[in-house]
């Protein structure tokens, strides 16, 4: 990724989390979902939160992503800070691009139109939004799909375009929230093959939100693990292993051992 | 289903449809013939066939056609105007809904057609009055639908739109409003039927054109065969009315549930 941004040297994180928190329900009987979290995600890091359900890790990524207002804490996204006195900063929104558990595409446009319409809501030109949605398309492995709906893709296809919508403004953060949590086994990890080859074509800032073990592994340059009741950083594990990746690696003894340990450690704060 | 059994279904009804028709009018016929009913009472199809044949013939029928396809149309016209643009703002604004809603269960739960005295004495006998009963009973589907449709604008697909950081009316035009088209349509498809309604009870009741009129001067002068022939008119009318708001469907959602359903249904 271009670094045209005054602002954000190499050295500043992507992503950085000071004691923020997240807590809902009325004053006196609130119910901390996220305790106060530090956390610095490095630019073109590929960061996955891994934790059982109710470890507050979607609400996390939702905060990074804008979502939902962090209760307690800052938010910075390359040196611009998320939340300012007048709301949501718009410098910091422009560089997220985001990846729900559905699709969440819109049933009436055709692919490429889906793909466009963030181009389209920041007023890019038709023929313009048009060009980068196919040019996306075909990174995504949907060339050919453009003029049909989402309806007619299958499961995958729908997710593949769904990042291609994601990628299409041009962010430097891509936030993915279990997105392939739907999808079965096999679809799923074609996905997590076609989403690092997609990644190491553009080199974004990647946190992905995930409850399989295999899958944060196989991603992951750092995984960090969530606890539960409430939500907190429990620990941060390194993987270091070359790129690409392939389904090969899963096999070796090594990716097993950190398998187990993650599922060790899973199993004691679960 | 192989192919071959869902073109045979697909065939079916072109063949078993007109034979029931063709089976109900000749036992109808046969029923007159052998009971001897009275032709005040009952007339034959045949008769309603000639009668309907020569009110074809009259410029005086399309001349009361005309009176109520405008009543028809200018009342679904204010109906889906006034219901969409209330709809849209009562379902965006939940406060306003509570608000309002006294009022509109209140509209809805009135007899309308008590109001055409009313309406009457307001407007005259000429045509506003029906155009009003027309458009007030079209317009509580059209709006109720169009409230529930933005209400029910999928969670996820406004998520897209916040992290898009899109704009308000971005979001109207490029979420809200296609989301909440088939329930609109949904509401037209209603409200057009009760839009002839009001119109032809309209005439019933005032005024001296229309189809309703022409019922009632048909019902005095004992022409039952013409009275039965502008009933297969006005049934005529909804049957294109209906067919108009199946096109405008397919026309404009395309890519629904309720369109492509349609589409593969044997």
């Amino acid at each position: 990724m271009a670094d045209d941004s005054p602002i954000a040297s190499p050295a500043t994180p992507g992503i950085r989390l000071r004691d923020t928190a997240k807590s809902y329900g009325d004053t006196g009987s609130t119910v901390a979902a996220l305790a106060p979290t530090s956390l610095d995600v490095r630019q073109g890091e590929l960061l996955v939160l891994l934790g059982p359900s109710g470890c507050g890790k979607t609400t996390l990524l939702r905060m990074i992503g804008g979502l939902i207002a962090p209760s307690a804490g800052r938010i910075e996204i390359r040196g611009h800070p998320l939340w300012t006195k007048r709301g949501r900063n718009q410098e910091a929104v422009r560089e997220l691009g985001i990846v729900f558990q559905e699709p969440n595409l819109f049933p009436w446009l055709t692919v490429e139109a889906n793909v466009a319409l963030p181009l389209e809501i920041q007023g890019v030109s038709r023929a313009a939004r048009l060009a980068r949605a196919r040019e996306l398309l075909r990174l995504v492995g949907l060339a050919g799909f453009e003029a049909r709906r989402p309806r007619e893709l299958s499961g995958g296809m729908r997710q593949r375009a769904a990042i291609a919508r994601a990628l299409a403004g041009n962010p430097h953060i891509l936030l993915l929230d279990e997105p392939f949590g739907a999808l079965d086994a096999l679809t799923r990890e074609q996905m997590n093959i076609e989403l690092q080859r997609i990644w190491m074509a553009t080199r974004q800032t990647v946190v992905l939100v995930t409850h399989s073990i295999t899958e944060a592994v196989f991603l992951a340059d750092r995984v960090v693990l969530l606890s539960p009741r409430p939500g907190r950083i429990d620990n941060i594990i390194d993987v270091g292993f070359g790129r690409p990746r392939t389904a090969e690696l899963e096999a070796s003894a090594e990716f097993q051992s950190i398998v187990l340990r993650l599922r060790q450690r899973l199993g004691a704060v679960a | 289903m192989t192919p071959g059994q869902s073109a045979r279904a697909n065939r079916l009804p072109w063949i078993t449809t007109p034979l029931l028709i063709l089976a109900l009018l000749l036992a109808w016929q046969a029923y007159v013939r052998l009971s001897g009913i009275s032709g005040f009472v009952l007339p034959t199809p045949a008769e309603v066939w000639d009668a309907y044949r020569d009110e074809l013939g009259k410029l005086t029928l399309w001349r009361h056609t005309a009176a109520t396809l405008y009543e028809t149309v200018a009342g679904f016209v204010w109906a889906t105007v006034v219901g969409l643009g209330l709809g849209v703002v009562i379902g965006r604004w939940r406060w306003l809904e509570t608000t309002l809603n006294p009022f509109i269960v209140a509209t809805q739960v009135v007899p309308k057609v008590a109001l055409v005295p009313l309406f009457v004495v307001w407007f005259g006998f000429g045509p506003v009055s029906k155009v009003l009963l027309a458009a007030t009973l079209a317009f509580f589907p059209i709006l109720t639908n169009t409230v529930l449709g933005v209400k029910s604008v999928d969670l996820g697909h406004r998520d897209v739109m916040v992290a898009l950081n899109a704009s308000r009316w971005k979001v109207f035009t490029r979420l809200e409003l296609p989301s909440a088209l088939p329930y609109l349509l949904t509401g037209m498809e209603v409200g057009v039927v009760l839009a002839i309604i009001g119109a032809v009870v309209g005439e019933y009741l005032g005024g001296n054109s229309g189809l309703g009129y022409l019922l009632i001067a048909k019902m005095n002068a004992y022409e039952t065969d013409a009275l039965f022939a502008v009933i297969i008119h006005l049934t005529l009318i909804g049957f294109a009315f209906y067919w108009l708001m199946g096109s405008l469907r397919r026309l404009l959602i395309p890519w629904h549930e309720s369109v492509l359903i349609d589409r593969t249904r044997p």
